[in-house]
């Protein structure tokens, strides 16, 4: 019997790039197979080519044994491949049951909508994967959890014979992951080929039947796990990676001292509702937390970006809002990167001044300082004549955590927002040394991650965030189901009548 | 007759109706280009082309109905363009939609002096001249207003518009595309055919506005759009693009026009500041699209998990 899904040699580039080079992969009934890599190792991609949303340069996609036509969303969906972005493909104004239907509408004459078979097509839906949406509800009252149920939902009412989601908890709690694939394996058993994009090992190990491993566009390696030995899980590290993974950081006592950052009851618009907290001198404090809890709009208080609405942010030896802390933004290419600038600038961007005397840049000592901080990002002197663009995602993130760790001397507050999103691992791990050297050095440091793994790894203590307030303070060997809960927020919201996941 | 009596009259409300038609065909020709997620500012464009377009056709013709045709032919055509322009070209519907303003204002005034040898306006046309309601008073021309075929034809695509939008298929595919054309995508709408339909649906509506418009004056004068079109998109921002709240905002706007007339020979300075109403309103229509998109912004970016 041919797989359910395969792919056949399927090739893409971008720009000079080979995103996907020439990778054939099967996917069968019943199993929940993952695929797993770094980020911008061309996981998306391939299976992005699978479901038709992107056209593949060379290969060809099967479904049972026959060629979809290339770069065909639509047709892909018709023949049974249904897919969950991660971005939602999700109209915000319209309603759930909307969006449910969207392109597959059931009507009556003059292309009138049959609201009603509507409702029993969604609700035959929803009843196998065992939840229950208000369907009458706009899409932007939803949240995460339910946005992405409601597409599984539209997934199944296309009849998908297989179902694929990218990184599909990045944005849920770690309970909410437990649901999820509860609810993939549910789709399993009754005979779907269920694929899951994913650069999470634990995951991987509990819940994949086969996992394949791609590194820079290649099909590595493919193996059947079984349940998830911890061998097989340490041969797909070496896979990802291509090499041996560096040491795990030693988490040291460190010993806080004064107060250096506090924070007083901050409120901006409905993003921040008062958050307090301090960090001392010394201290590495995490700030966990879905994405959208507020996490965006505290890195802009604290960067003196955006004044908040109420509550004050004081820094010991800084005084208030710029200049108070160094930050590393969460998107560098928008706000911590010049991209078409030299590497050597970028490095020492917003310093200028430092290496000007009566109003001429001094480039000798502006080339020296790069240098210097160049050596400590790890990146080649030849580097420094590239413009940023040009070097990868993980080597941007060095520049600018070099340049803030350096360059932000004086400031006495280190805040770190998303410091190693879309980083390979040995970046990664660098980045992580950097953090710890900061506070050894006597900074205070907030990091903000949506990885409790990182987390863990480097606080001493972690606030986690949730819906503008600070919902528990946890410390760092916690177990996942606190955080779990804390990450929910005291008060549980009004949609949550709406998701109620079935055992 | 004492000023207030003669603005609440039905000699104005009559005024009302008549200037609120083309007011409503180009905010409602505006909604469907909106609501697909093509912004138009070429509502006046496409209006004062589509009313040249009829004028010449009636005359050609003598038919009257042939001449709405022709308008929203032309109409469509001006919205067939801005579409392909915008969503196959990729050309920014600002830009699109000051040159087909431009080019209208343009090419009108050379189709006239082509056509006609003047420079201002086309020889008169009948229009819709109703011959069973005769009679002068306020009353009487308010009934001739209401049966006016293209007052008729205004609110049946006001009622066709909501239900369209809100309870068919093209409707929801409509909505989807204004709303997230990439969500639409991936659920499998095909997102270029329903903009090019939507936008030349809305270029066709827009054109009967001009029709109308000149029907009204019994010819067509160079420029005669005079800004409305630019008021019906404020009024198409201002009611958040939705069908109903826009005819009523037109209808606003068109009251505004009505008592203006009543009022001028009392008040000389109403009548320059009448004028001024398309510029002020286009600047309001700015800052509104403005600030909604600050809104969006920070709405999808505020937009809390759970």
């Amino acid at each position: 019997m041919p797989a359910i899904l395969s792919l056949d040699r399927l090739e893409k580039r971008y720009g000079a790039v080979r995103a996907v080079a020439g990778v054939s992969l099967e996917f069968d009934a019943g199993r929940v197979h993952a695929v797993v890599g770094e980020n911008g190792a061309g996981k998306s991609t391939l299976l992005r080519m699978a479901a038709g949303i992107v056209r593949p340069d060379a290969g060809a996609v099967r479904v049972l044994g026959t060629a979809l036509p290339p770069g065909n969303a639509r047709e892909a969906i018709r023949r049974g491949v249904g897919m969950v972005q991660q971005q939602f493909a999700l109209a915000a104004s319209l309603t759930a049951l909307q969006n449910a239907i969207l392109g597959a509408e059931p009507v009556r004459a003059l292309g009138a909508l049959d609201v009603r078979r509507a409702r029993e097509r969604a609700d035959a839906a929803a009843q196998e994967i065992g939840v229950a949406l208000d369907w009458d509800a706009r899409v932007e009252t939803m949240g995460v959890g339910d946005r992405q149920r409601l597409e599984i939902v539209r997934t199944l009412m296309r009849e998908a014979k297989v179902v694929i989601l990218d990184e599909p908890t990045a944005v849920l709690t770690p309970g909410e992951a437990d649901a999820l694939y509860a609810t993939l394996r549910r789709l399993a058993e009754a005979g779907r080929a269920v694929v899951v994009v994913t650069h999470r090992l634990d995951e991987v190990r509990r819940y994949a039947d086969v996992a394949s491993v791609i590194r820079r566009g290649v099909l590595v390696s493919t193996r059947t796990m079984h349940g998830g030995a911890e061998d097989s899980i340490a041969a797909i590290t070496r896979d990802i990676m291509g090499a041996e993974p560096p040491p795990q950081l030693e988490r040291a006592r460190r010993t806080p001292g004064e107060v250096r950052l506090a924070v007083r009851d901050l409120h901006s618009g409905r993003a921040l509702r008062g958050v307090r907290f301090e960090v001392r001198s010394g201290e590495i404090v995490g700030i966990a937390g879905v994405d959208g809890n507020g996490q965006h709009e505290l890195v802009r208080v604290l960067a003196g970006l955006d004044a908040p609405d109420a509550g004050e942010v004081h820094s010991v030896g800084g005084g208030g809002g710029i200049g108070c802390a160094a930050v590393v933004h969460e998107d560098r290419l928008a706000e911590g990167l010049v991209p078409s600038a030299l590497v050597r600038d970028n490095l020492v961007l917003g310093e200028l001044a430092r290496f000007t005397r009566f109003g001429i840049v001094d480039a000798a000592a502006l080339d020296r300082e790069a240098h210097v901080r160049a050596a400590r990002a790890q990146l080649s002197a030849a580097s420094l004549d590239l413009p940023a663009s040009a070097l990868s995602g993980g080597n941007q993130q060095r520049v600018v955590v070099a340049r803030v760790v350096c360059g932000g001397e004086r400031a006495p507050v280190l805040v770190l927002a998303q410091p190693t999103r879309g980083v390979d691992l040995i970046a990664a791990r660098a980045i992580h040394g950097e953090i710890v050297r900061a506070a050894e050095s006597g900074k205070a440091v907030l990091v903000l991650s949506a990885d409790l793994a990182e987390l863990r790894v480097l606080c001493d203590r972690i606030l986690v965030l949730a819906r503008g307030r600070i919902a528990a303070e946890l410390p760092p060997d916690a177990p996942d189901a606190r955080f779990g809960e804390a990450m929910l927020g005291a008060p549980r919201p009004v949609v949550e009548r709406s998701s109620e996941v079935a055992p | 007759m004492s000023l207030l009596s003669a603005v609440f009259s039905a000699t104005t409300l009559a005024q009302t109706v008549r200037m609120a038609v083309p007011y409503a065909c180009a905010g409602l020709g505006g909604v469907w280009c909106e609501r697909s997620g093509v912004a138009n500012i070429a509502l006046e464009g496409m209006m004062l082309a589509a009313g040249l377009g009829g004028v010449v056709a009636h005359l050609a013709t003598g038919s009257a109905w042939l001449g709405v045709v022709a308008g929203l032919i032309v109409g469509a055509c001006l919205g067939a363009a801005h579409a392909l322009l915008v969503v196959r070209g990729r050309v920014d519907a600002i830009v699109s939609g000051l040159a087909i303003n431009l080019i209208a204002a343009g090419g009108t005034r050379f189709a006239l002096r082509a056509l006609y040898e003047s420079s201002s306006n086309s020889p008169p046309v009948d229009g819709f001249r109703n011959v069973f309601l005769g009679g002068a008073g306020g009353v009487a021309l308010l009934a001739r207003t209401i049966v006016d075929p293209l007052t008729i034809a205004t609110a049946t695509l006001a009622l066709g518009a909501v239900w369209t939008l809100g309870h068919t298929r093209f409707g929801l595919h409509v909505r989807a595309c204004g709303d997230d054309a990439d969500a639409a995508a991936s659920a499998g709408v095909a997102v270029e055919r329903v903009r090019l339909t939507a936008v030349s649906l809305g270029g066709a509506i827009c054109g009967l506005g001009g029709v109308a418009l000149a029907y009204d004056q019994h010819q067509f004068q160079s420029g005669m759009s005079g800004g409305r079109g630019f008021i019906a998109l404020a009024a198409v921002i201002l009611a958040g693009t939705r069908p109903g709240r826009t005819v009523a905002a037109c209808g606003a706007f068109a009251a505004l026009d009505a008592v203006q007339i009543v009022v001028q020979d009392q008040v000389r300075a109403a009548s320059a500041l009448a004028q001024m109403l398309p510029y002020a309103a286009t600047l309001f229509a700015m800052y509104a699209i403005g600030q909604r998109r600050i809104h969006a912004r920070r709405d999808a970016r505020a937009t809390t998990s759970l």
